[in-house]
């Protein structure tokens, strides 16, 4: 109970300071817009696709893996920021729980990116997307999942790995593949059969077909339980990993 | 005269003292290329099999030059960043005071970008050689050419935009805004022979897709399509203008 209340407190505050930057967010919308409009066309072209709808419903998914893989891995910044400017030390000497203070951060997150999704579907549906309502609900949870994932493996490198330099080239060199290789740019049903035997072992492959699935409408598709499972089991695991480092770290 | 050798040698001497600075900072050239290497080893597969193109050669001739173009347009853009922090340490400043020329000063920084990301260019090249790219060693050469104009195009914007707009987060937004679309348009992702008819309209006014497809002809053997000599004259008229500018701009910011 004190925890889900503390988790609300530090998400309320966290979400609160998002608000007063809009240009931030507003920003953070440059990149996923940019490659909404500029690289469908091509992937429309590529894959053989007779509409703008059936590209959408293809690289859609992947542009939603790609934002929250990379927001949820280059979080940790933020927190080191945060850690240094003594806005955690401040938090921390309330009687906050320390991993309500950890969960309120990570679910400001989600909440970012599930906006950056809702933007990025309205100027989708604007240029010829066609979907279900409840089928987008289903694909923002695991989106959600997703960026949960990527945050808490994320804070518990910025927590080990203090320094910025390293962690910015850590996460590069971790991040990058782990897109490519969950098809971000071209899907996975068109990679040589090595690629898809090694994206096999990249949940966000999982996270990235399992949505795509769901855009084109097949919900009962085995893959996407699959990825549900997938990605909740992670996280679950990833979120407990990362309030162990952070309470015995920083608490 | 007295002047162009003066020029030339300003330029020379802040060129030696900036590629060894680089030189001087291993890990950091290193990590330049964790990027590039795992687009050419994770990136090309799917392309190779969305393209169609049986071997792994055909497929690195497509990709290669596309690389060599985002490692251009990035590389060239976001270079006003360590100028401006060149300038936040003083480290011009103190230039300044000795008797280098000051477009001298400017050139010799440019020259040692169009130095790193030759360097990239060659490391890339050799991984993808390793893994079946065969390309003429003159149609090489020419690409690299082309490259370095594209760098030098791409630097002088970034120095006037630095200059222009020195606060890290305007900038960053606003190279950021602009390299994207540039990059994306330029087909350094998917080739834009294979892209929408109103996707090439809009690329025949981006030079750095004139850049990539140039490149591509020369990956790919063609070395006397128009498209190449075309393309040299573009990024040679517009890095001679950019060039200038920058010089101009810079003197009077700096001098």
């Amino acid at each position: 109970m004190k925890l889900a209340r503390d988790t609300w407190l530090t998400f309320q505050y966290e979400a609160g300071q998002l608000i007063h930057n809009p240009v931030n967010i507003a920003v953070s919308l440059l990149q996923p817009v940019t490659f909404l409009l500029f690289f469908t066309p091509f992937l429309k072209s590529v894959m053989g696709v007779g509409t703008y709808s059936g590209a959408y419903q293809i690289y859609v998914p992947s542009l939603f893996s790609a934002m929250g893989l990379f927001s949820g891995m280059f979080a940790g910044f933020a927190l080191i920021a945060a850690i240094r400017q003594g806005v955690i030390a401040r938090l921390r000497v309330t009687p906050l729980s320390r991993v309500g203070l950890l969960l309120g951060r990570e679910l400001m997150y989600v909440l970012l990116i599930s906006f950056q999704a809702v933007v990025v579907v309205v100027v989708a549906v604007i240029f010829g997307l066609r979907m279900q309502p409840a089928n987008f609900l289903l694909a923002m949870v695991l989106l959600a999942l997703m960026v949960l994932i990527g945050v808490s493996i994320s804070y518990v490198l910025a927590i080990l790995v203090p320094n910025v330099n390293v962690l910015a080239n850590v996460t590069n060199g971790v991040t990058e593949p782990i897109a490519l290789l969950a098809g971000v740019l071209i899907p996975l049903s068109v990679a040589p059969l090595w690629i898809k035997e090694v994206a096999d072992w990249d949940p966000f492959g999982w996270g990235a077909r399992g949505m795509r699935q769901i855009f084109e409408g097949h919900l009962g598709a085995t893959v996407v339980w699959e990825a549900g499972v997938i990605l909740a089991g992670l996280a679950a695991v990833a979120v407990v990993a990362s309030s162990r480092v952070f309470t015995r770290e920083i608490a | 005269m007295n002047r162009a050798l003066k020029l030339g040698r300003d330029t020379w001497l802040t060129f030696s003292y900036e590629a060894g600075q680089l030189w001087h900072s291993p890990v950091n050239v290193v990590m330049t290329l964790l990027n590039p290497v795992t687009y050419l080893l994770f990136f090309t597969p799917f392309l190779k099999s969305a393209m169609n193109v049986r071997h792994y050669d055909e497929a690195f001739r497509i990709y290669v030059p596309s690389l060599f173009c985002t490692l251009g347009l990035f590389g060239g853009l976001f270079a006003g960043f360590a100028l401006l922090s060149a300038m936040r340490e003083g480290v011009i400043a103190r230039l300044r005071v000795s008797p280098l020329s000051r477009v001298g000063l400017l050139l010799g920084r440019e020259l040692t970008l169009v130095a790193l990301i030759g360097f990239q260019a060659v490391v890339i090249t050799v991984l993808a050689v390793a893994l079946g790219l065969r390309v003429p060693p003159a149609n090489l050469l020419l690409a690299i050419i082309l490259l370095a104009l594209m760098v030098l195009l791409g630097v002088s914007i970034a120095y006037a935009l630095a200059l222009s707009v020195p606060n890290e987060t305007g900038l960053a937004n606003l190279t950021n805004g602009v390299a994207q679309p540039l990059s994306l348009l330029a087909g350094v992702l998917i080739p834009l022979s294979v892209a929408p008819l109103w996707v090439r309209r809009v690329a025949l006014w981006n030079p750095w897709a004139w850049a990539t497809n140039g490149m591509r002809r020369l990956f790919l053997g063609h070395i006397g399509a128009p498209v190449v000599w075309e393309a040299g004259v573009i990024l040679a008229g517009l890095a001679v203008i950019a060039v200038v500018l920058s010089s101009r701009i810079f003197t009077r910011e700096n001098a």
